[in-house]
């Protein structure tokens, strides 16, 4: 069973797929007699899978002492006393007998063992016996050398040094290479495994009417170089790192990783070399001034997957992320499963128990923060955006809103004119209801008659009606206008211009609609204006007024004129409206003062309000600070801050020395940090709100005494979670701040007695929730002041305020007229926080909102020294069954870490890309080849461990392994390699004769042929329809699928909004990945769920991936696509199908599959015609003339689309 | 090395397509068009294909098969047993009391973090049913009713307290995502009879009043093994399967074009590059266009009848549970192998009391027509019925009228294929904390289940990162006791 899975699955999806799973290399016939057994290939693989597990290297699974794996063991007496093997003699060897025997007692493997030993394998033991009982050590774990070149026959084949070996290997199999592929598979072949696209027509053209020797290289070089090369080998790169969008288990929340996606992309570009490539990734922070980009690579071991359940143990899904970053590591840098040594010491590879976790153990030190990218343009609109904030708050104190008293007048004629024929009724409420013709955009003009008065505003009412859509003022559909421009003329003051056009300073409205501002009406611009159209619709009365620049004094009878531009489009006009004339009680300069006066009056009281707050506060320093698992450091301003690990119940003490005397009460102030999720103060990241924590229990200690703490006030609390509830007795209730995230919020503790001579005080803070919810950043200060209170106001204003204790204090500060900067501390917090400020705030409060974001990116920082991280061995792999502690290490049959530098992720890292390391080199190229041929020389990518396959090419392999450290690990040179050689270029096309004698390829007699992967299909498809976005990098996208698949079922249903624009078209590799739903196409066509570490794709083929290709909406929209390029082109229809042909296959059609797709579009054309099919439907668009034309390629895309070749690589 | 059956099986096909392509194809040479579109050669192609259905692994069989298929009756949230199967009168007494602390010392808890742990008793009276005198919850008469098909297990215990890892552990034998789920094993192990449905089929039913926990697709995914042991929803929603409906626009006879074009040519090209995996795409897209009509055949109740459609209590198009639940049986009636309900909203961390009511309403009939009406129709015997949620509730209050997640012992029952009817196995101690009598964990009952299906759970595995991956983890005893 165990040794069918790899073959045979393989092999079953093949469907007639051949004998995968009998590998010929151990098939082969017995050799002849003339050769020895060959330990590696023939008996080491016996003695693995059938005795080791007894007989091995775990000692606690050992029966009878013996060891088989350790040539001493087996041939020294075994506990019986009997020789278990007797080199060159096998009737004297117990091994023999026993395995020979046929009496149950004495059998070995012992009857009823799951796998027993055939026939066949039991001579193969005895002759090696037979022939000496040599072992040799595995061959994956012996650093490998470039064996020199083998002499072949045939000469003029070779290309390069990879054909020596391989064709040597087929002479010895008196098997001969195909000839090379014709010019278009080649071009093809290479565009899809360099860059992962197929070829357009033109070019695949350029290549293949190039006659010069040297233009297949040419086309190397320059797909080498392509910015494309990136995306395609990044995805594989991917699939190891197990790389999403999301979190993962339950909740599978969105996260943002995709920066650490696009440096992987970047660095392939730049060829970064393998050996830089891996140690960024593992260990890019720790290097010596890390740039941005290096920690930015760390993310390769932040892609596990967070559990965000709320009653999980996060410390438990910590030591699940680090397992599965040993296996992730151990399977992409060494090809070995270190999986099994979790619970015991590994069965078949000499990986003891205690070793994995001294591997564990060098990854294991690290916290795992978000990091921001600070981009330089994002920053610089931040700066701009930032500046206008600053400069509208410094503005705020003098924008203390008044209530506006006005006299309104309402004319009592007027006379309406509009510019495109709309006319309006004057009603007897003074109002305008308009009717009559219904343009898309006009102009009123109303003149009135006013009598003598002075004018101030000018108030537009817009009235809902039922006569207008939705009941609204407007009459646009939904009841809606927009007001462009208002203009107000009134009679000329001298006499040379009969009028003059008014200035308006300001606007104010009781509404507008998002983006349509009431100062849109008089900012001159004709693109913009007032709206009305809200939450509940449009059918409510609203109103703007428009101050005057100037007061406008009419002496006498006099005619003012109002224009009402209305240029918005699709009938956004008013419908129902009232204009009236209001003059403002007092004069402007008394505006001004009485303004000032007002809010200084409220501002003291105000202040007065806020007085209990106003104590004098000292910070202390923490003389210690120490958690039960979180990390605390003391920042130089003497706050707190949390870093590391969380658990559901924490406590944090922080103790102090030299205190005042005479303290009465402590504040505790939580402090907003970028470092933390949601900016802190807290440092809950999942289940709650993220930046908030759940304080609770505090208590205080002095001189070992408790203190008894009366009172507790806060600056923010949600709902009942106050302050006062870490003061109670109930662990389960405590201190939050949900709705108060990402800002510094305090709190006050009131103490029953002022404590005196202090020597040391100590602080408990206990946080415990059913998820983890601790702090991230706090700071103690101390009063000797009484009734202390907690309020919203900044540090300094409390400290100013302090200097005033009192009403009377406050008033004469404000009465005088001296400049103070007390006093302009005081009116800014008062602007800031008070209610009465509201409306001048919005506009703060918006542009606060329009900061555009960093983006952010999970990294890897190691733990500050003494702060290191214990990593113990667990019992069985149990995370609660934890047993002695372990340093870092490697396995001991590998080269040890080096002793002249500290034993971490860093020196793991570099140890992996030594150049001594047996394996890396290896496991990377053997990839390598396996992406481009679809199968390794160690078919088993990711076990080169006794279990996995052997290599077909050992001597290839380790000439390629060497190689690439030659050529200073240039991943581009090797591929370079590969693709120029004669073994690459070989055509695919396959003999009965060679299918039948290698099914699977592994003597590479032919090129490789097989179905593209997943992202390939759709970008395929996308290249061949001229849809695809070649935009590379940025967030994921969201191209179309079935409703329904991300959210059906998800817990916090991730709504799937499609992307529009160049966005729905962009390649496969930026669709947003969702774990627990990936994209449907994807997970059809065995793209991974990016759960675990993905050494090799499957290649299935399902019933669901031709219903996917043939209904799914991205595969229509690039059948339409391509049908309407084709109904445009040039040519008859022959001509057509060619090109519709190429797009697809590259390859230009037999006269038979022209003809035949000719006369599909013929029969398809006629059907459309005839009326039995709607082109309307199938090309969703209106009718037009050229729909049915276009309809019928269309169908034609769809088979051309689903043609197996349009979906394979061959 | 042991070849294993099924390789002669497809090395025999193999070589009978070799000899009739092979011949074949040499035989025309070129490219001539009769070739293209030689119907006779393509239908021949396809023929051999369609051999290609899968078998199985385990053959023969380690067991006498019993049970042919699975239904598996999901409860997503974690059902309380105090509310339906396991009647704790000893805890009804001490409801309000603390509980004592004997009982949940050192034992996992899941959100009751700081809380005092106080009794909470049973919120609905229990009766007496069948010959036994078998004690369910009142709210349950219908099961009641049947309860001498069923074997009532109250000892079931579980390694996992959360939603996911937990419904991961029930259905894969791990917490951590990434191995395959029960319906991959048994497809994999025991093929698939179906010709045109997958081998694991899962429907999901929304219920009312509960918290709605997800369930992700991952939950029938096949792991480790080809993805085409993977479980296919089957959607109430929507098109059953993802893009079974054809485009817009395009008709069943179009399709039917697009579908014989693509094949010919790719029959065509076949001949030339003797890619065996050309038929099988060609036999993969005659399937999914004949799905094209099964499965909303499938899906379309109504021809069932308002006798039948009573006895669940669902109306066609309803997307409940019932309604699954008779689907499940025209899937059992189909050859499909393992089939999945999910029924959700049963996490009832407040609200016990009158979130139980809403799930008798909505499974009780089901249920009981599940079992009835297989058994009527003489398939009972070989359709192994499991109804279980991924784990169960404290006796402790939660909030004052909920239960919080648990593990150390709740009920599930099985019914039909091979397991003993009528007989309660195993108990919880007297306030219903731990399973105390004939525990059994999850790898037993997957253990169980396999050897009902005929499979020694320690004989079926795949290799990956090295370990033999099983079902049953490294434990797991099949439980006699509970087999006929």
């Amino acid at each position: 069973m165990a040794r069918l899975f790899y073959g045979a699955v393989a092999f079953l999806i093949l469907s007639f797929g051949c004998v995968a799973g009998v590998d010929p290399v151990r098939t082969a016939p017995a050799p002849a007699p003339s050769f020895k057994v060959d330990f590696t290939r023939e008996v080491r693989p016996i003695l693995a899978g059938h005795c080791f597990k007894c007989h091995g290297q775990d000692e606690g699974a050992r029966k009878a002492k013996l060891r088989l794996d350790d040539r001493n063991s087996a041939i020294n007496p075994a506990k019986s006393g009997e020789l278990p093997i007797v080199p060159g003699k096998p009737d004297k060897s117990e091994l023999v007998r026993r395995i020979f025997s046929t009496d149950e007692d004495e059998q070995m493997p012992p009857p009823g063992a799951k796998n027993p030993l055939v026939p066949a394998d039991k001579e193969i033991l005895k002759r090696w016996i037979t022939e000496g009982a040599e072992y040799k050590p595995h061959w994956a774990f012996i650093a490998p050398k470039q064996a020199p070149l083998p002499n072949v026959q045939d000469k003029n084949w070779p290309q390069n040094a990879i054909d020596r070996f391989v064709l040597a290997r087929l002479e010895k199999e008196r098997l001969k290479p195909s000839p090379r592929a014709d010019k278009f598979s080649l071009v093809r072949r290479l565009y899809l495994d360099l860059i992962g696209l197929p070829p357009t027509s033109a070019q695949a053209d350029a290549f293949v009417t190039d006659a010069s020797p040297a233009a297949y290289e040419r086309l190397v070089d320059q797909l080498l170089a392509s910015p494309h090369y990136g995306e395609r080998w990044a995805r594989r790169w991917l699939d190891l790192a197990r790389y999403a969008d999301t979190n993962g288990y339950e909740k599978d929340r969105p996260r943002s990783l995709w920066p650490w996606r696009d440096w992987v992309i970047n660095a392939l570009n730049a060829d970064l070399p393998f050996d830089e490539f891996t140690i960024e990734q593992l260990g890019g922070d720790m290097l010596p001034n890390a740039t941005r980009d290096q920690i930015v690579a760390t993310g390769f071991n932040r892609n596990t997957m967070i559990n965000e359940e709320g009653g999980i143990d996060p410390l438990e899904y910590r030591f699940y992320s680090m397992v599965d970053r040993v296996h992730v590591t151990a399977t992409t840098w060494l090809g070995l499963t270190m999986a099994c040594s979790q619970c015991h010491t590994h069965k078949y590879d000499p990986i003891q128990h205690t070793e994995y976790y001294r591997f564990m153990a060098c990854l294991d030190n690290a916290i795992e923060p978000t990091y921001k990218l600070t981009e330089p343009d994002v920053a610089a609109k931040r700066q701009k955006i930032q500046k206008q904030i600053d400069a509208l708050e410094t503005a705020l104190p003098d924008k203390f809103p008044m209530e506006l008293h006005a006299a309104w007048q309402i004319p009592a004629s007027a006379e309406f004119s509009s510019s495109k024929g709309a006319s309006a009724e004057f009603l007897s409420d003074g109002s305008f209801r308009v009717g009559g013709a219904n343009p898309d955009t006009e102009t009123y003009t109303i003149q009135f008659e006013l009598p003598p008065q002075r004018i101030t505003h000018v108030q537009v009412e817009a009235i809902p009606d039922d006569q207008f859509g939705n009941g609204g003022p407007g009459r646009a559909d939904n009841g809606n206008f927009v007001l462009s421009e208002l203009e107000m003329k009134v009679p000329a003051t001298n006499s040379v211009a009969a009028s003059r056009k008014v200035k308006f300073s300001s606007a104010q409205a009781d509404f507008a609609q998002d983006g349509f501002s009431e100062k849109n009406a008089i900012d001159g611009k004709l693109d913009t204006g007032w709206a009305i159209q809200g939450p509940g619709g449009t059918a409510k009365h609203h109103h703007a007024i428009f101050t005057l620049a100037e007061p406008v004094e009419l002496k006498s009878l006099a005619t003012v004129t109002m224009r009402l531009v209305q240029n918005h489009g699709q009938h956004h006009t008013l419908g129902h409206f009232r204009i009236s004339f209001g003059e403002e009680s007092a004069g402007r300069n008394l505006t001004e003062q009485r303004r000032r006066e007002t809010r200084d009056q409220r501002c003291v009281q105000w202040l007065a309000d806020q007085l209990p707050a106003a104590a004098s506060w000292q910070a202390l320093r923490p003389v210690s600070a120490t958690s039960t698992a979180p990390i605390l450091t003391v920042q130089d301003d003497d706050s707190v801050f949390c870093s590391g690990d969380f658990t559901k119940s924490d406590t944090y003490t922080v103790k102090f020395r030299k205190l005042p005397a005479g303290i009465k009460a402590l504040r505790l102030e939580m402090i907003a940090d970028d470092r933390l999720p949601g900016g802190g103060p807290g440092a809950i990241y999942y289940e709650g709100t993220a930046g908030n924590f759940w304080l609770s229990t505090l208590k205080l200690k002095a001189d070992g005494q408790p203190v008894v703490l009366t009172n507790a006030t806060e600056s923010f609390a949600d709902k009942e979670n106050d302050a006062t509830k870490a003061l109670d007795d109930d662990p389960q209730t405590g201190w939050s701040i949900s709705g108060g995230v990402g800002k510094t919020q305090n709190a006050v503790f009131q103490f029953a007695q002022s404590v005196t001579s202090t020597n040391e005080m100590q602080l408990d803070l206990i946080c415990e929730k059913y998820y983890a919810a601790g702090l991230g950043r706090f700071r103690v200060w101390v009063t000797t002041n009484d009734n202390a209170r907690a309020s919203k106001l900044g540090n300094d204003a409390v400290a100013v305020l302090a200097k005033y204790r009192d009403k009377e204090k406050l008033k004469m500060l404000f009465v005088s007229t001296n400049a103070s900067p007390d006093r302009e501390t005081l009116l800014r917090q008062f602007a800031l926080l008070s209610p009465d400020f509201a409306g001048p705030r919005g506009e703060i409060e918006k542009l606060r909102a329009s900061l555009p974001k960093f983006s952010t990116t999970l990294v890897m920082q190691e733990r500050p020294s003494g702060q290191e991280r214990k990593t113990f061995v667990h019992h069985r792999g149990e995370f609660l069954s934890v047993e002695e502690a372990v340093t870092p290490g490697v396995p001991a049959f590998l080269p040890p870490l080096p002793d002249n530098a500290p034993k971490n992720r860093l020196a793991l890292a570099k140890w992996l890309v030594s150049g001594k390391n047996p394996l890396t080199g290896r496991v990377v190229m053997n990839r390598q080849w396996e992406s481009l041929f679809g199968r390794g020389i160690v078919a088993t990518t990711g076990d080169f461990g006794f279990q996995g396959e052997l290599p077909s090419h050992q001597d290839l392999l380790d000439w390629l392994a060497v190689e690439f450290v030659k050529q200073g690990w240039a991943q581009k040179k090797m591929l370079k390699l590969i693709v120029m050689s004669a073994t690459y270029q070989q055509s695919s096309e396959v003999t009965p004769e060679l299918r039948e004698r290698d099914p699977q390829n592994i003597f590479l007699a032919r090129g490789p042929r097989f179905r593209l992967d997943a992202e390939m299909v759709r970008d395929s498809a996308l290249v061949a329809s001229g849809l695809l976005s070649e935009k590379i990098g940025g967030p994921s996208v969201y191209p179309p699928q079935p409703p329904g698949v991300s959210s059906e079922g998800a817990y916090g249903p991730l709504e799937w909004k499609t992307s529009e624009g160049p966005d729905r078209y962009r390649r496969g590799l930026y669709t947003f990945a969702k774990r627990t739903a990936p994209y449907a196409m994807t997970a059809t066509f065995d793209g991974p769920s990016g759960e675990v570490c993905l050494a090799r794709r499957d290649r299935s083929d399902t019933p669901l991936q031709a219903l996917t290709s043939l209904n799914d909406e991205v595969f229509m929209e690039c059948a339409r696509a391509l049908g309407r390029l084709t109904a445009k082109a040039d040519g008859d229809e022959a001509a057509r199908v060619e090109m519709m042909f190429r797009r697809c296959l590259t390859r230009p059609p037999t006269s038979a599959e022209r003809a035949k797709l000719v006369q599909f579009y013929q029969a398809q054309l006629a059907r459309f015609a005839s009326g039995e099919l709607k082109a309307t439907e199938i090309m969703a668009a209106k009718d037009d003339a050229r729909l049915n034309d276009q309809a019928a390629w269309t169908t034609v895309a769809r088979v051309l689309l689903n043609l197996d070749e349009t979906i394979n690589k061959s | 090395m042991n070849p294993h059956p099924e390789l002669h099986q497809f090395l025999a096909q193999r070589q009978t397509r070799r000899t009739f392509l092979g011949r074949t194809a040499q035989g025309l040479g070129g490219l001539a068009l009769a070739s293209l579109l030689n119907p006779t050669l393509l239908s021949a192609a396809a023929a051999v294909a369609r051999k290609d259905k899968w078998t199985g692994v385990v053959n023969p069989l380690d067991y006498p098969q019993k049970a042919k298929r699975v239904i598996w009756l999901t409860m997503a949230g974690g059902p309380s047993h105090l509310e339906t199967f396991d009647y704790k009168p000893k805890l009804a007494k001490m409801h309000g009391e603390p509980m004592p602390e004997s009982f949940t010392k050192g034992k996992q808890i899941a959100q009751l973090q700081g809380a005092k742990l106080m009794c909470f008793g049973p919120q609905h009276g229990f009766k007496k049913f069948g010959r036994n005198g078998t004690e369910i919850c009142e709210l349950f008469p219908r099961i009641g009713s049947v309860i001498d098909e069923i074997c009532l297990i109250r000892s079931m215990t579980t390694d996992a307290i959360n939603h996911d890892p937990a419904h991961m552990f029930m259905n894969t034998g791990s917490q951590i995502a990434g191995r395959p789920s029960m319906g991959a094993w048994a497809t994999y192990g025991l093929g698939a009879e179906s010709e045109d449905l997958p081998g694991f089929v899962v429907l999901t039913s929304l219920g009312r009043g509960g918290q709605n926990q997800p369930i992700a697709a991952r939950q029938w995914a096949a792991g480790l093994l080809p993805s085409r042991f993977q479980g296919v929803q089957l959607r109430s929603k929507g098109d059953p399967v993802l893009y079974l409906s054809n485009p817009a626009g395009v008709t069943h006879a179009q399709q039917k074009d697009v579908v014989d074009t693509i094949n010919q040519i790719n029959a065509k090209y076949d001949t030339i590059v003797d890619d065996p995996e050309i038929a099988t795409r060609i036999v993969q897209y005659e399937m999914a266009y004949r799905m094209q009509t099964s499965v909303p055949e499938l899906m379309d109740i109504k021809p069932e009848g308002a006798k039948t459609l009573e006895l669940y209590g669902c109306q066609p198009g309803d997307g409940s549970f019932a309604s699954n639940c008779l689907l499940a049986r025209r899937l059992a009636e189909r050859g499909v192998r393992f089939i999945q309900l999910y029924h959700k909203d049963w996490d009832h961390h407040g609200g016990v009391k009158e979130g139980i009511k809403f799930k008798a309403e909505e499974i009780d009939r089901a249920c009981m027509a599940l079992i009835t009406d297989l058994k009527q129709r003489g398939m009972l015997e070989d359709t192994l019925i499991v109804w279980a949620g991924e784990f169960g509730r404290t006796p402790m209050s939660q909030g004052g009228d909920g239960r919080d997640h648990h593990n150390a012992g709740f009920s599930i029952w099985m019914c039909g294929g091979g397991i003993k009817p009528g007989i309660v196995y195993g108990g919880t101690d007297e306030l219903g904390y731990s399973a105390i009598e004939n525990p059994i964990d999850v790898h037993d009952l997957h253990a169980t289940m396999l050897r009902v299906l005929g499979i020694e759970h320690t004989k079926l595995s795949v290799k990956f990162q090295g370990l033999d991956i099983r079902l049953t983890g490294i434990a797991g005893t099949t439980i006699e006791d509970l087999l006929v």
